[in-house]
């Protein structure tokens, strides 16, 4: 599976396909097979021309984006849940919500992103409909969406429909994997199941993916679990191996092997291409968005926590974590109804850039990548300034794949 | 997956836009609808692949 790859020009990836080279241009965002004798003679200057000066990629406008974690309460308790929900049942007042969007939205932005997240969060629908109606009732254009683990009332679902949010729904594969990787832990009656909630979604036209979290355990049932969310009426999946934080530090659950990973990965999204499905992962996901940062959260994008907490993480919001002093900084003071800020504006910002990692300096994969999730960084290698490590391995693995299969797809290589 | 196609090789005195004319270009984005892929601004005007994040 392991292809050779370098960087070329230290701008596009490029993979070796013997006499003949496969290059990306995260510029222009077109793919080229190129003769090897080609790219080294003099039609390199008009190479890099071509892949500079044809069809200019267009950027998406960033959103204002802002995440509330609704709740540490929740009717699962994942095996590797990073917030350790369903332990703790604290949840974020609707009235700090309110006021940390007043201050978030002082300037009227032309759009805005507004998240919810838990534990489970439409167990605090009071915050998420409070919050509705306040972005709403300014008359600012606002998206809105979930992560919930599907266990949802049949009104509160209508309701978001309704109210035009995306959904994710956290699933990890079959009844025997879900029951495994995320126990109920306190059922209702008149709660939907998360195959329900994905049928409800799916007949409503609603825009929803399925985020399945992969451990040692079902790691060989991707692309069943393909099939399994297709019937259910899924159409696009997100599949990311599990991150060691929080509660799968204590249940010692285990993640697959890069190559185990990778190469189950590979077939799922060959099982969703003939299903005209898609399957997300984060070694690729940011083809067309190539940034010298893997993470764009800062004053623009954060992350509130149960106790008002402003931060870069939704991972960290608690004060307590050992991270928290990176990636905490602020907190929503109910007194001035201002939020309090530990830093100066121009330290608030999570990525590293990319060009500060040495061991990124000429990886053809570093401009899809961005250097990877700071804090999965320091948890897989013990340094900030040092991404080389788990997912790195992934995305090294992956990303020519796709390079590859695009490529037989442009009809540049043969099927065989 | 992935054997090569047969490119004629560059002859002597070719001209830049002949040599153009061998590379053989295509756009990312609309393949990947095609294999199964999904990624952020896809293209494929579904809201939420714009906003993806890697939660558990």
């Amino acid at each position: 599976m392991k292809k050779k790859c370098f960087l070329y020009e230290g701008l596009f990836p490029c993979v070796e396909l013997g006499r003949e080279l496969l290059l990306y241009s995260p510029f222009n965002r077109n793919i080229a097979l190129v003769e090897r004798n080609l790219l080294n003679s003099l039609n390199r200057e008009r190479l890099n021309k071509l892949f500079f000066e044809r069809e200019k990629a267009t950027r998406r406008e960033k959103k204002k984006q802002i995440t509330f974690i609704n709740t540490t309460d929740c009717l699962q308790k994942c095996i590797y849940c990073f917030n350790d929900a369903g332990t703790r049942r604290t949840y974020l007042s609707a009235d700090v919500a309110i006021g940390i969007l007043d201050e978030f939205l002082y300037d009227n932005p032309h759009s805005v992103l507004i998240k919810f997240f838990g534990g489970e969060p439409s167990l605090n629908v009071r915050l998420i409909k409070a919050a509705v109606h306040h972005v709403k009732q300014k008359g600012i254009t606002a998206s809105f969406s979930i992560v919930t683990g599907g266990y949802v009332l049949p009104d509160t679902l209508s309701w978001m429909i309704a109210n035009d949010f995306s959904f994710t729904v956290s699933m990890d594969g079959t009844p025997e994997i879900q029951t495994s990787h995320r126990p109920l832990i306190k059922g209702q009656k008149n709660l939907l199941s998360p195959g329900q909630t994905i049928d409800v979604l799916a007949k409503n036209g609603a825009a929803f993916k399925v985020r399945m979290t992969v451990t040692d355990r079902n790691v060989y049932q991707l692309a069943d679990s393909v099939d399994y969310f297709h019937s259910m009426g899924a159409r696009v999946i997100h599949i990311e191996p599990v991150n060691l934080s929080g509660r799968a530090l204590k249940t010692k659950v285990r993640r697959p092997e890069p190559k185990l990973f990778s190469k189950n990965l590979i077939t799922a999204i060959d099982t969703a291409s003939k299903k005209g499905m898609k399957v997300i992962n984060s070694s690729y996901m940011d083809l067309l968005e190539s940034e010298k940062h893997y993470c764009s959260s800062g004053m623009e994008h954060f992350v509130v926590g149960v106790n008002g907490e402003i931060s870069l993480c939704y991972e960290i919001s608690n004060e307590c974590d050992p991270m928290a002093e990176k990636m905490i900084f602020g907190r929503y003071n109910m007194d001035s109804r201002k939020i309090d800020f530990f830093k100066a504006p121009e330290d608030i910002r999570c990525g590293v850039d990319l060009n500060l990692y040495a061991e990124c300096a000429s990886c053809f994969a570093k401009y899809t990548c961005g250097g990877g999730c700071p804090s999965r960084n320091l948890a897989d290698s013990k340094g900030l300034l040092n991404p080389g490590g788990y997912f790195c391995e992934i995305t090294k693995l992956v990303f020519p794949e796709i390079l590859v299969r695009v490529a037989v797809s442009a009809n540049l290589l043969n099927r065989n | 997956m992935g054997k090569k196609k047969d490119i004629p090789a560059k002859r002597a005195g070719e001209t830049l836009e002949a040599v153009d004319a061998k590379i053989n270009f295509a756009p990312l984005r609309i393949h990947l609808d095609c294999i199964g892929i999904g990624v952020k601004d896809g293209g494929s005007g579904e809201r939420m692949l714009s906003e993806i994040d890697c939660q558990n």
